[in-house]
């Protein structure tokens, strides 16, 4: 007697694809790069500055280095989906904004978010609306079907007094979770 | 009779799996990394290495005014107009190091007019002239090199009134500098 082993393996595979996750959550950055700062003469001492989340003002806190480039930035918008179904327990996202990694003398020290919208309107927010990490939740209204929030990210920088000029970046990094 | 024996346990396995739902597969966190942007510079310095100075210079006997240009470019040059120019007074112009990004450009904001001394006659019509650009007289503007240094050469014209008397003339020449 011999066993004869159908070799469909490969048959089987290709008849039956692996597919991919779908995400029941997704976050969008609008524009990238940003914020854009411009153009920083260095000082002798770390500098701080303030990006307002909702209008974009610029403000020095601390130190002594000098923002050639003036007026306000432009602020990421960051769009949260919370795909279907995102009814009753499962309608909320709960949002991470975290800095780094450092490369270059520029880092984030602080996050803070304004100009909340949702779709449809009466989301709410809870948690901190300030700090690193920024941690707050979402929670959208019932009904059924996609729904989506969005928010400006404004943050403070600090500006190292040594290291490389030229062009530099500061990273961060907005993370959504459904529970 | 040959009997005919198929392996069903793996590809039963891999039926199994294919026929789990997608649902069961979703991704609940997103993560997405996005960057702020800027430029920095040096800060600017400015360094004197030499004050203004037309050197020794003598009226002519008749009384009448007379002028003198110190040039900024290399050779150093006096051209006198009713003045005789004397040798012991180390004429120059005003000479400053700056240093900043390299590669930037640098705008250069000087008065219209400073005073001598001594007597505090007029001295006016600056020229410019730098080491990595030559002659910006018109533009103002210089440009810092691959080290982020240039040097300064500044010029130009004293009036002495008649009646002014023999003396070394020099004058301070008060220049802003900042990135164009």
């Amino acid at each position: 007697m011999r066993a004869r082993v159908g070799i469909l393996m490969g048959v089987m595979a290709a008849a039956f694809p692996a597919s991919a996750p779908a995400q029941n959550v997704t976050v969008a950055i609008s524009p990238t790069p940003a914020p854009a700062l411009g153009r920083v003469v260095a000082g002798t001492a770390t500098s701080t500055y303030s990006i307002d989340a909702a209008v974009g003002t610029v403000t020095r806190l601390t130190g002594n280095s000098v923002r050639l480039t003036s007026g306000a930035v432009t602020t990421p918008s960051i769009t949260i989906v919370c795909k279907s179904p995102c009814t009753g327990g499962n309608r909320t996202v709960n949002i991470s904004v975290t800095a780094g990694p450092v490369t270059g003398r520029t880092s984030i020290s602080s996050f803070g978010y304004g100009s909340f919208t949702s779709t449809p309107a009466g989301a709410s927010t809870s948690g901190s609306t300030s700090g690193s990490p920024l941690n707050f939740s979402i929670q959208f209204t019932t009904g059924g079907g996609d729904k989506t929030a969005t928010f400006k990210l404004g943050m403070t920088a600090s500006v190292a007094a040594t290291g490389s000029t030229g062009n530099g970046t500061f990273a961060y990094t907005v993370t959504a979770t459904r529970p | 009779m040959m009997r005919r024996v198929f392996v069903l346990g793996p590809i039963g396995s891999l039926m199994a799996f294919s026929a789990a739902p997608a649902e069961a597969q979703s991704t609940s966190t997103v993560g997405r990394v996005a960057q702020g942007t800027l430029t920095i510079f040096r800060p600017l310095s400015i360094g004197n290495t030499a004050n203004m100075s037309f050197g020794r210079l003598q009226p002519q006997g008749n009384g009448n005014p007379g002028t003198v240009i110190i040039t900024s470019a290399l050779p150093i040059q006096r051209i006198a107009n009713g003045v005789s120019t004397l040798p012991g007074g180390t004429e120059t112009p005003a000479i400053r190091t700056l240093s900043g990004e390299p590669g930037r450009i640098y705008r250069v904001t000087i008065p219209s007019s400073v005073t001598s001394s001594p007597n505090a006659y007029l001295v006016n019509t600056f020229t410019l002239w730098t080491q990595n650009r030559g002659d910006v007289t018109s533009t103002r503007l210089g440009q810092f090199n691959s080290s982020g240094t240039d040097v300064l050469r500044i010029g130009a014209k004293i009036s002495l009134p008649k009646g002014s008397k023999q003396a070394i003339y020099t004058a301070n020449v008060p220049i802003t500098v900042t990135y164009e």
